[in-house]
């Protein structure tokens, strides 16, 4: 009989971006906690990612400071993610809005497939936006992915600006991550990581609203070590 | 198909072809697949599948996804029984009434389920516990949201075919030469796991559909996917090389390959791609099997309805073979259908196949008169889902009512493939006076040509066409004679 009809099968693909506050309030002990604790994720996402043979999990990094570049340009597959050997700096300003900007850009179709999963979109900041955060957030949710992504937050000390890490998130049920110590850092980390990428990679079909723009994943309630205590460093 | 289908004296036009797989995250497939046809005629024919959505809110999809399919086949029967005969009415009517009326009957079979099977403890408290308060609150306040569901529908006609879609999934159609088209427009929104839905507030404004004349022949493939089957390749283009391919495979290796192979496929491509359930419905349409065949002539005659497709040596029809598959040419005359104890029922078939219309008051047989304007279920008719629906007789004039299928019938993929009943093996004949014919319409020719066509009928070279012009010569001669005696009595 004939081989199976159509083309090349493809995995879907899930991209995962970090977007990573570069500022010079990030600088010292937090910034080398991001690069530790995004180092450590990378194994547990492979592991999240195993699980689910029939999603393609690629990863990308940006960061913005004064302006905003992309720190890993190309979606890497999860298996090539590595951290180590070009670790984050911390300088400048904090032009959150340019970085949302440049990852709409990405989110676009092409280059983004149609049949790809909700993008997992993580922002990490400890300020406020330095630049015109509204309208790159605009310019985020003018794209269908940028509707359709999962979009986490997490305020780094008690001088993160929750308001618009809110704004990022959506009208959504959780609130932004709190991560008031490297130790709660990791632990946030990790936790979207595993917990929120698993959700995003096996995503249930569901019908949308009226303009469909309901969050595409149930976001599990973050793991919650009670109120702020003496551990809080930042 | 009918057990009183006269099998010998026609075949199909549209063969059916239907499988599906289940997904990795489901121990059961939430799709559902049904299919309905006129049993004396073959057509109209209606085929939906539907996807209930996987998300814990929707936790009845897969109900809600076997009633959408129900009430496709429901509306749109009705709809076509109760349509004027004209193309731009049928077209008017199918495009503006057929979703809302589609939604409306959808809710009301979800509320009688729902009366029948209220929400278990079970059932809500494990929708708390998976997607929280907001989620059980949300399903509480609008049951409807735990039966979500997307449609697709096509229903095929003598004349036209129309396409119905209410969420994600996809509806390819082929062209003899291979093209494959989207006939339903795209919805731009329709991307991740989110879909409009059977179950959303004023769901019929998110239908897409497409009406399409058959004036330069039908496709010769029409599939019906559920989502999970274009989610599983790279791109586009090499998701719709599954239309071309499957109409090269049907024309090379015939349909029965397909049917076996294709439950493996699909295994294969959930797999290896999108991981989610997948159901798939083929419609084939006889002239484009009929390709594979030994090499045919098409002899055109001055009339262009009345070209006739005669097969070069033809095989012999194999006794017992089952009806829908693609057989030799009954029309052509190379080889005549094997007389049996369904001749006159044989005759009565090939005077409507070739457009002479039977009174139903002639047919004596109570088994044909209940076959008459009755749906067959084609699940139902395979035997796996033990029903052969007969409707009510039909009224004995007027438009004849398409019947309803009424019974619930479970998804067994295994149960529903086969072909849709018959027609007959003249070609379409594209371009006569527009008629619905399996509506009763056109019937006002029945009366004393239709009588001697019927009479004319037996012997084969009169059949079809030229019955009508032996039985006119002949109401003209008596005429004649007629004149001559009265004038001079005048």
């Amino acid at each position: 009989m004939n081989h199976r009809p159509g083309g090349e099968l493809s995995r879907r693909p899930l991209h995962f971006i970090w977007i990573c506050d570069c500022s010079s309030s990030m600088a010292g002990d937090k910034i080398q906690t991001l690069n530790n604790a995004i180092k450590e994720a990378a194994p547990l996402m492979r592991d999240v990612a195993n699980d689910n043979p029939n999603a393609e999990l690629l990863v990308r990094a940006l960061k913005f400071s004064s302006g905003a570049q992309w720190h890993l340009a190309s979606p890497v597959p999860v298996d090539d993610f590595r951290w180590g050997q070009n670790e984050l700096k911390a300088d400048g300003f904090t032009d959150m809005g340019h970085g949302l900007t440049m990852v709409a850009e990405q989110l676009r179709v092409p280059p983004m497939s149609d049949r790809a999963l909700p993008p997992v979109l993580v922002l990490i900041s400890d300020g406020q936006p330095t630049d015109d955060f509204e309208s790159g957030l605009r310019a985020l949710m003018n794209e269908p992915w940028g509707k359709k992504a999962v979009k986490v937050s997490i305020a780094v000390g008690e001088d993160a600006d929750r308001t618009v890490l809110q704004k990022f998130m959506g009208n959504t049920e959780v609130k932004p991550l709190e991560a008031n110590s490297p130790e709660r850092l990791v632990k946030m980390i990790k936790w979207v990581s595993t917990v929120v990428l698993k959700e995003a990679s096996s995503p249930a079909s569901q019908s949308g609203a009226a303009d469909l723009q309901l969050g595409n994943i149930a976001i599990p309630a973050p793991p919650d070590d009670g109120p702020s205590s003496a551990a809080d460093v930042w | 198909m009918s057990g009183n289908a006269p099998a010998a004296a026609v075949e199909p036009l549209w063969h059916l072809v239907q499988g599906g797989a289940t997904g990795r995250r489901h121990t059961e497939s939430q799709d559902a697949f049904r299919s309905w046809a006129d049993t004396e005629d073959g057509l109209p024919a209606v085929v939906a599948v539907a996807d209930g959505h996987g998300s814990s809110r929707h936790f009845r999809s897969a109900s809600g996804s076997r009633l959408a399919v129900e009430a496709a086949c429901r509306v749109l029967v009705e709809i076509l029984a109760s349509t004027p005969p004209t193309l731009p009415e049928a077209e008017e009517r199918l495009r503006t009434d057929a979703p809302g009326l589609l939604v409306e009957a959808w809710r009301k079979a979800v509320a009688d389920h729902l009366n029948a099977h209220p929400f278990t403890p079970d059932e809500t408290t494990g929708l708390e516990r998976q997607a929280g308060a907001v989620a059980r609150r949300d399903v509480v306040l609008d049951p409807v949201l735990a039966y979500g569901t997307t449609l697709l529908a096509v229903t095929v006609t003598e004349h036209f075919i129309f396409y119905l879609q209410l969420g994600d999934g996809d509806i390819l159609e082929v062209s003899h030469e291979g093209v494959v088209a989207r006939p339903v427009p795209p919805d731009a929104r329709l991307i991740a796991n989110q879909t409009t839905s059977l179950c959303m507030a004023e769901a019929a404004k998110y239908a897409r559909s497409a009406f399409r004349r058959i004036t330069d022949g039908p496709p010769a493939l029409v599939m019906l996917a559920t989502d999970g089957y274009a989610n599983s390749y790279r791109t586009d283009e090499q998701f719709q090389k599954v239309g071309s391919d499957l109409l090269e495979f049907a024309q090379t290796g015939g349909l029965d390959q397909i049917r076996d192979a294709l439950p493996g496929w699909l295994e294969e491509t959930s797999s290896g791609g999108s991981g989610d359930d997948i159901t798939v419905a083929l419609l084939y349409h006889a002239s484009a099997l009929a390709l594979r065949r030994p090499p045919t002539l098409v002899v055109p005659s001055r009339d262009p309805d009345e070209d006739r497709t005669v097969s070069v040596a033809a095989a012999p029809r194999a006794p017992g073979r089952p009806v829908g598959e693609v057989a030799p040419n009954a029309a052509s005359g190379q080889e005549a259908p094997p007389e049996s104890d369904n001749a006159p029922q044989d005759r009565d078939d090939a005077l409507r196949a070739n457009g002479v219309p039977v009174p139903e008051a002639e047919d004596d047989s109570p088994a044909d008169a209940a076959a008459i304007g009755g749906g067959t279920d084609l699940q139902a008719q395979r035997g796996e889902g033990n029903r052969e629906e007969h409707a009510p007789a039909p009224e004995p004039a007027g438009p004849r009512p398409a019947t309803i299928p009424q019974d619930v019938a479970p998804l067994d993929a295994a149960a529903a493939e086969g072909a849709l009943p018959v027609r007959s093996s003249v070609p379409p004949q594209v371009g006569r006076k527009i008629y619905f014919r399996n509506l009763g319409v056109g019937r006002e020719r029945a009366g004393g040509l239709a009588l001697a066509a019927r009479l004319a009928a037996p012997l084969p070279e009169f059949r079809g066409r030229w019955a009508y012009v032996l039985a006119g010569l002949v109401v003209v001669l008596v005429l004649a004679v007629l004149a001559l005696w009265i004038r001079p009595l005048a």
